[in-house]
């Protein structure tokens, strides 16, 4: 079985090869180890980062197809003027598609319904016509609205296409399953699928927990929005994601060589245990940088030696050719008894990474201090991961993003007494999802929206 | 018909309309009940069709995971990784250690060694009953629900750990797919902690429901439910009060309608009163000039009868004298008709030979008989004195009389027969006209009745044959109509004698 596999890789490595100067690349890999150099006669902990990065070279000539089931909470606090706006929102966004593009409209309140079964756009008047006779009803289904989206999109499943529930609520999930980590276990279950939600949380009364968890686990994007009108924004910078989608189902697969031991992966939940570490980003979109990060114990080994630490397997769909394509990397260390050339080999991007996602772990831990009405600790917490991340930052040219990291987690250290807490939460929640991404590129909307 | 008679006839039929709504009311109830049985029946009966299909779903998923316990490792990574089902994977070998995931931690291991002992007590059931070697467990920890399903297969056992939420999921679309329950009811499925986990239908339902079945699920969602609630369709409660509304509202009319016929007829009574009371008055203005022009009218007959003079003025007296006499009749009648209504005329008993008493009685209307050629063919078998009032019994017989002078003047012979039949006197008076209906045999007696209301036909009072009647029996005898034959028309008129002053 596995010679089988490695057969089929090569062949498929030799069709990359040959294709690549037919069509343009769509992504850019970047596999390196966080020192090149490392202190010999003791095991050190060193980071493995893969950064990839999505070329818009394809999108010129076509963008993805779509397969996108719109999930809409209509529940009785969306009535007037936020399920207007949601209506003109969803409105927008499709006339935005086109008619090879699937798309369902799902509601719910006490029940969840199917207003459009998936179906390609063939006739987008007869949908807009359904979403304006949208009407509020009761409860918050938002399980069972979650579920009978992706089992629309589930009917024209379609590797080749962006299969994405995009949900909209705006309250609190009464009725089904309504745990944040209930909703994370169905995000999980959904990805494996090749299906994303991304949720978009609308006013204050929605749970942040629940609908990030969601996004996070599903591998879609989550949006705060406090004012209804801006949704049609949100919306539109859902739909620029979508259509920018340059790879999908990128699977990574990391072999450790004997001796080396894979730790744990940065901000994600898989399991790491044996030699190879498995784990999947679900697209890429053009003109973004999505990172992984993984955390590796080197044995110990004797100055001048070199070790061969890792061999990393990529493969992906490409979207524009519609063909899966595949890259392969190893990665080595030079031991050596001088600390100052271990210093000096340190890859500072990567040790950046490393410390965003620390401070975002402190940050979120920081949440939870503050929810459970620990406010002082909550705040000693914060201040010590301010000034560690300052401290780290001082030690390398630190990037825009991870200066503006740190400016939000000032913010975050400031509102945590704020009357308006429930506000900050929110935005802290959807700052740490974006993080949690692995993103370095963010949203339009959201610079629009922090200027706001 | 009097005040107390259409009072009890209203009585009547109010109680009859209240009866017949009442047992519509009752009828209605028993539809109602049969309605909510039958109801009952079927929404018990589509509960358990909605179990059964739960069941077979949750029976699936032996299908589903029966060939993993054939599967190679590979396969499971394979699984793990692309199933949305699953989330894990143990397996243990006949030494009850775990051979896959091949690098467990101590705590999955320790974990995995729970789930065996949890399903070694129900092995043991199984083994014994020698029935099944896969099945589920499920447990709640730390807020979150964990469902197991496990093979027991070539001495291997497997565990697959399911994706809660996607396990739910599957359940949840399967929910979605079933056919819509009828707009009356609210069903919901509750899961183990209680929580609604889909529902369809009105939750007002809930509330007002008039019916609700529960009835729990099986392994492995021990704990859950389904709640039916129901409103009973056909006879809700709005149609029951609907009917009632309609009952009342019924009953309620009738009871105007006849409230407003009995208002109809007493002031159709009361006019009569009225005129009655008029007539009366007119009557007492009449009678004093009456009786003088009586009392001259004799004196001038007296005075002829003296000076002999015999010409046409005498016959002109004499219808003077019969006119006057019957106008002073029908004074008489309308007068002792209102004494008698009032309970205020007193019997003035007189001792009279009978014979004597018959002559003066007829002779008044000797003249008009003699015109109409009416014989008067007087048969009397009393030949001594009684007691009677002669004033009241001369105005019955006279009332009979002038009845055939007016209605029977066709007649040849009027027969006149008074017999004595023990302590009371029998006069029948017949006549040859054209009879009486036997129909109107009593009607005839009632005040202001007349056979044939025509202004051709001769003038009355219609008061006539009652006025007898009542004076017949304020004498303590009667008076009937006896024959109603084409022949003519026999009255029976029998009287007591009274006591002697």
């Amino acid at each position: 079985m596995k010679t089988l596999t490695k057969i089929v890789l090569t062949l498929l490595v030799l069709l990359v090869a040959g294709n690549s100067f037919a069509s343009p690349k769509s992504l850019e890999f970047d596999v390196a180890l966080s020192d090149l150099k490392v202190l010999a006669g003791a095991p050190q902990k060193a980071y493995l980062n893969i950064n990839i990065t999505g070329l818009p070279n394809g999108l010129k000539v076509k963008r993805p197809q779509t397969n996108i089931a719109f999930v809409l909470d209509r529940s009785g606090s969306m009535s007037g003027i936020k399920l207007m706006q949601a209506k003109q929102a969803l409105e927008m966004a499709i006339s935005r598609l086109n008619k090879d593009d699937v798309a369902s409209l799902i509601v719910y309140d006490d029940e969840a319904q199917v207003l459009w079964p998936a179906a390609t756009m063939q006739n987008p008047a007869q949908l807009l016509n359904i979403v304006r006779s949208i009407n509020t009803g009761g409860s918050t289904a938002l399980f069972a609205g979650v579920t009978q989206g992706s089992y629309e999109v589930k009917k024209f499943l379609d590797r080749n296409k962006v299969n994405r529930v995009i949900l909209l609520s705006d309250g609190m999930a009464n009725i089904g399953p309504s745990k944040p980590h209930e909703l994370a276990e169905l995000g999980r279950a959904l990805i494996k699928q090749g299906i994303g939600v991304s949720t978009i949380g609308l006013g204050l009364g929605y749970n942040e927990d629940l609908m990030t968890q969601l996004a996070g686990h599903s591998d879609g994007n989550h949006y705060f929005v406090e004012d209804a009108d801006k949704l049609s924004k949100v919306f539109d910078s859902e739909l620029g994601d979508i259509f920018s989608v340059v790879a999908q189902d990128i699977d990574i697969n990391i072999i450790c060589k004997d001796g080396v031991k894979p730790l744990r992966i940065l901000g994600r939940d898989e399991n790491v245990s044996g030699q190879t570490v498995n784990t999947r980003f679900s697209q890429i979109y053009g003109n973004q940088q999505r990172y992984l990060t993984v955390e590796l114990m080197i044995p110990e080994g004797v100055s001048g030696n070199q070790l061969s630490v890792a061999d990393v397997e990529i493969s992906y769909n490409d979207s524009t050719s519609q063909q899966k394509l595949s890259h392969r990397n190893d990665v080595a260390v030079t031991y050596t008894d001088r600390k100052d050339v271990v210093e000096k080999s340190k890859n500072t991007g990567i040790y950046d990474n490393v410390s965003s996602y620390e401070a975002n772990e402190l940050s979120k831990k920081v949440v939870q201090l503050r929810d459970k009405g620990l406010l002082k600790e909550a705040k000693e917490l914060q201040a010590e991961n301010i000034s560690n991340l300052s401290r780290q930052m001082s030690q390398s040219d630190a990037p825009e993003r991870l200066q503006e990291q740190l400016k939000q987690e000032e913010q975050l250290l400031d509102s945590l007494d704020d009357a308006n807490w429930n506000k900050s939460r929110k935005m802290a929640r959807e700052r740490q999802h974006n993080i949690d991404m692995q993103k370095k590129r963010r949203e339009d909307y959201q610079k629009n929206n922090d200027k706001n | 018909m009097n005040d107390k008679s259409n009072l009890l006839i209203l009585i009547l039929f109010t109680l009859t309309v209240g009866a017949v709504g009442w047992l519509g009311t009752i009828l209605i109830g028993q539809q109602d009940q049969q309605l909510r049985i039958t109801q009952i029946n079927r929404l018990q009966q589509s509960l358990d069709l909605f179990k059964n299909n739960i069941e077979n779903t949750i029976h699936n998923y032996n299908q589903r995971f029966s060939p993993f316990s054939n599967y190679s490792f590979e396969q499971f990574d394979e699984e793990i990784q692309h199933n949305p089902l699953l989330h894990g994977i143990t397996v243990f070998d006949e030494n009850d250690t775990v051979i896959y995931p091949s690098s467990a931690s101590v705590l999955q291991q320790r974990n995995a060694h729970h789930w065996l002992a949890n399903i070694a007590q129900a092995d043991e059931k199984i083994t014994k009953e020698n029935l099944l070697n896969q099945g589920w467990f499920s447990w709640h920890d730390q807020q979150k629900e964990n469902y197991i399903y496990w093979i027991n297969s070539k001495s291997k056992k497997y565990f697959l750990e399911l994706n809660n939420s996607m396990f739910m999921a599957e359940f949840i679309y399967f929910l979605s797919q079933q056919p819509p329950f009828d707009d009356l009811s609210f069903v919901r499925i509750l899961d183990n902690q209680g929580r609604s986990f889909y529902q369809w239908g009105d939750e007002k339902f809930s509330e007002t429901a008039e019916m609700q079945l529960q009835s729990g699920l099986n392994s492995p969602l021990n704990g859950w439910s389904v709640q039916f609630f129901s409103k009973i369709p056909g006879l809700t409660l709005w149609s029951k009060y609907l009917f009632q509304i309609i009952i009342t509202a019924v009953v309620i009319l009738l009871c105007l309608l006849s409230y407003f016929l009995y208002r109809i007829i007493r002031s159709e009574q009361q006019e009569a009163m009225q005129r009655l009371s008029f007539i009366n008055q007119v009557s007492h203005e009449l009678k004093t000039p009456l009786t003088n022009i009586r009392l001259h009218g004799e004196l001038l007959e007296r005075t002829l009868e003296k000076q002999n003079i015999q010409n046409n003025s005498g016959s002109s007296l004499a219808i003077i004298q019969q006119e006057s006499k019957r106008l002073t009749r029908l004074i008489n009648n309308v007068l002792n008709f209102n004494s008698l209504e009032k309970n205020n005329l007193q019997l003035n008993s007189v001792s009279i030979d009978f014979d004597e008493f018959l002559q003066q009685a007829i002779e008044p209307f000797q003249p008009t008989f003699q015109r109409l050629n009416i014989e008067i063919d007087l048969q009397n078998q009393i030949q001594k004195e009684v007691n009677i009032d002669v004033d009241i019994c001369k105005q019955i017989i006279g009332n009979l009389l002038s009845n055939i002078e007016k209605y029977a003047a066709e007649s040849e012979v009027v027969s006149i027969n008074a017999k004595d039949l023990n302590n009371e006197i029998s006069i029948i008076v017949c006549d040859q006209g054209q009879g009486i209906s036997s129909r109107l045999a009593e009607k005839i007696f009632q005040p202001f009745y007349r056979i044939h209301n025509k202004l051709t036909t001769a003038s009355g009072s219609g008061l006539g044959l009652g006025l007898a009647r009542d004076l017949a029996r304020l004498h303590g005898g009667d008076l009937q109509l006896l024959t109603t034959s084409k022949k003519g028309a026999c009255f029976q008129l029998t009287i007591k004698e009274l006591k002697s002053v």
